[in-house]
């Protein structure tokens, strides 16, 4: 349905995004993932035919939607990342005036806004102006406007920055049932791997500009099949402990996250034992230990030797 | 369009600051300004009538005679001698200074008193009895006429003496004399346009008489002048403001939403040119309004002068507009706020100080009075006191055709400059 070759964009002599080639068959949910500054938001700009690339190509249904991006617009809704209404205006005065930008006139355009905003949860507060809404419910707005012309393909960049975890789960809940049940298809862009493993199929891990990883989730994780994650709580952190263990041959990595360490290391290796000795030496006293399943967020730290947040 | 044009007007009027920048900052200047200089005229003062001599060493008879003469001697055919000698009686200067000087309009301020010789005149002048002496030599209505049917010779000088060259007597002295000076060559710069003999009255206005200095036929009072000074200058902050608000538009990705819309690039630049022209429009129709309503500032004017001052105000609305849609092309071709900030910070006030929106041009030298005339809301200004002094439309053309010349080359270079491939 969707498809890029090679998309490229240099802004000067800095090459941002680097030969990306993704694809979205139609009713599917695709992630894309990478930290901030992996080149998500410019990849975007250049599938939604708003940021010329440098080179590459955009197909959309067998025609090359940066020659003729109407096709391509007519059935496209896409939500940026910064919440692009007019703030003064009201929620209802926003879907209007976007409404009508869209060429949905009369009846037909209150009845899709009374849907939307049905959808969006903001039915009550429809004749508030933007600006004296939360940060949650901006963002909402700021998905029902691109609801509004019933659009087949939704790309939607990082969607949930700033808000709370009830309206971050609101909003995914309603982007899953709109890719589940209306068929709508996703290409969904996100650090927060949590999210991207929530709702999408398929997943693309993006990195200084490349795409480095693809597949289901399942595919992804399977790279770590071979290893598992140890999660150490400490009571203290201590330099010397996590020394010891980054220096331990059967460990292949190990970071900091809150107070404790995660270890990445091979599968059925009896490392506890070592562990709890490598704690004694240095006086430290571990609270706790898990074994965990990989995430995202671990292959992510295995591809790149970083965490997706850092 | 519509749609973009309704939101832009929509967004104005949720916006305090933009209204109070627009509408209530002018209108308290115009109270404040026009209430601390009470009803004075901007040109003149309230004094008591005072004498002045009048030596006119010529009459309209012998000026005939002496001209049909003078054109006989350059070999000039009788018919041609016949028919210049009749235009000429219809055009006779000195006899129109004289009525000029003897109308009930002028007897508010001086009595004009006639004098048969220079030296009886400059002896009373001496003596105090008259303010100042007017001198109309004798020879003045032959070089006028020569100067402006043959386009031959210089006219001769009307000459001015005074008691003191700094008082305000002298000043009302020289203002009737220049406005007469002003009106009659612009008068015969029209006269001979419309036989399609001549330039423009702009081109032509200095070439007849020898005082020049443009001051108010009619006194302007200092809520007229405020209120046409505060209101130019508070109408070139429609073009930042809503510049401005472009740039935030691309910012905040309305501008890319927009454009996967389907809306056209051009299509939102001009949304941002009428959006301006409207706006600028009815901000000074409430602006004139009020102040007429509350100051009475124009009040008693006809129904032609409203007229004239409605075309006025789209010519500059529609130059305002223009500035709106340069600024947005800037702001988006650079990716900055910095060129309307530029434009609403420093620009807007040196046009406001040489167009004259604080002080009268009379002021300022002949070049910076020119520049002032340069700039849209000085020559829109200086349109708006002409139709005040009794000019009509058609005379203040020139500098309403200046300010469409500069819609047109401001408009031109907005849509060379606005970006049609980069849109995000």
């Amino acid at each position: 349905m969707l498809e890029t070759k090679n998309l490229t964009k240099a802004f000067k002599k800095k090459t941002v995004v680097s030969e990306v080639n993704i694809y979205l068959e139609k009713g599917e949910s695709v992630g894309l993932l990478g930290p901030n500054g992996a080149g998500k938001s410019t990849t975007i700009s250049m599938i939604s035919t708003l940021l010329p690339p440098t080179s590459g190509e955009v197909w959309f249904n067998g025609q090359n939607a940066l020659k003729e991006s109407q096709g391509l617009r007519k059935v496209m809704g896409v939500v940026p990342q910064e919440i692009a209404l007019y703030e003064e205006l009201s929620a209802y005065e926003n879907m209007k005036f976007f409404g009508k930008v869209y060429g949905l006139r009369g009846k037909e355009l209150e009845s899709r806004i009374t849907h939307v905003l049905d959808l969006i949860g903001l039915t009550d507060r429809k004749k508030d102006a933007v600006n004296t809404y939360s940060g949650g419910m901006k963002r909402r707005i700021n998905i029902g406007v691109t609801l509004l012309h019933e659009p087949e393909i939704l790309i939607m960049d990082e969607p949930t920055v700033g808000i709370d975890p009830q309206s971050r789960n609101y909003i995914l809940d309603m982007i899953k049932t709109l890719n589940k049940e209306k068929g709508i298809t996703v290409l969904y862009t996100s650090h927060y791997m949590e999210e991207v493993e929530k709702l999408c199929d398929r997943v693309y891990i993006m990195d200084h500009g490349e795409i480095i990883a693809s597949g289901t989730n399942e595919e992804l994780k399977s790279i770590l099949s071979n290893e598992e994650t140890i999660q150490i709580d400490v009571h203290t952190l201590s330099m010397g402990f996590q020394d010891n263990l980054l220096h331990h041959s059967s460990i292949r990595k190990v970071t900091e996250e809150g107070l404790g360490y995660r270890v990445i290391a091979p599968k059925g290796e009896d490392l506890l034992s070592e562990v709890f000795e490598l704690a004694k030496q240095t006086h430290t006293k571990i609270t706790g230990v898990s074994i965990q399943t990989p995430s995202l967020e671990d292959v992510f730290l295995h591809l790149t030797g970083r965490k997706l947040r850092d | 369009m519509f749609q973009l044009i309704k939101k832009d007007t929509l967004i104005l009027l949720r916006s305090r600051s933009d209204l109070t920048e627009l509408l209530f900052m002018p209108f308290i200047l115009i109270a404040i300004l026009g209430l601390a200089l009470g009803n004075l005229s901007m040109t003149d003062f309230n004094i008591n009538a005072f004498p002045v001599a009048v030596v006119y060493e010529g009459n309209i008879e012998q000026s005939l005679e002496n001209w049909a003469v003078e054109l006989r001697e350059s070999d000039y055919p009788e018919e041609a001698v016949s028919a210049l000698v009749t235009q000429a009686e219809e055009i006779a200067p000195g006899e129109q200074i004289n009525s000029i000087l003897a109308s009930e309009d002028i007897q508010e301020w001086m009595t004009a008193e006639s004098f048969a010789t220079v030296e009886s005149a400059e002896t009373a002048l001496d003596a105090g009895d008259v303010a100042g002496v007017i001198i109309i030599p004798e020879g003045f209505n032959e070089a006028v006429w020569s100067a402006l049917f043959l386009d031959e010779g210089d006219a001769l000088p009307l000459t001015l003496e005074v008691q003191n060259i700094d008082s305000v007597t002298s000043d009302i002295i020289r203002s009737v004399l220049t406005t007469y000076a002003n009106q009659f060559n612009l008068e015969a710069s029209i006269a001979l346009a419309s036989e399609g003999e001549a330039e423009t009255a702009d081109q032509q206005q200095d070439s007849y008489g020898e005082v020049t200095n443009l001051t108010a036929a009619s006194p302007i009072t200092s809520f007229q002048y405020y209120t046409i000074g505060m209101g130019v200058m508070f109408a070139l902050y429609t073009a930042p403001a809503l510049a401005s608000r472009a740039f935030h538009e691309k910012k905040q990705h309305v501008f890319g939403r927009l454009m996967i819309s389907g809306t056209k690039p051009l299509t939102y630049l001009g949304s941002k040119l009428v959006s301006g022209t409207i706006i600028t429009f009815i901000q000074l129709v409430i602006l004139f309004g009020l102040s007429t309503l509350i100051f009475g500032t124009f009040r008693g004017y006809s129904t032609r002068f409203w007229i004239d001052l409605g075309m006025v105000s789209f010519v500059f609305s529609l130059v305002v507009g223009s500035i709106t849609s340069l600024l947005t092309s800037l702001s988006l071709y650079s990716n900055s706020e910095s060129s309307s900030s530029f434009f609403g910070g420093v620009v807007i006030t040196l046009f406001a100080f040489i167009g004259g929106s604080f002080t009268p041009v009379e002021q300022f030298s002949e070049s910076l009075r020119t520049l002032g005339n340069w700039t849209p809301n000085g020559a829109m200004m200086t349109s708006y006191m002409q139709l005040m002094q009794g000019f009509n439309l058609f005379e203040v053309a020139p500098l309403i055709i200046r300010v469409a010349g500069m819609t047109v080359i401001l408009l031109a270079v907005s849509v060379i400059l606005f970006p049609k491939r980069r849109l995000d």
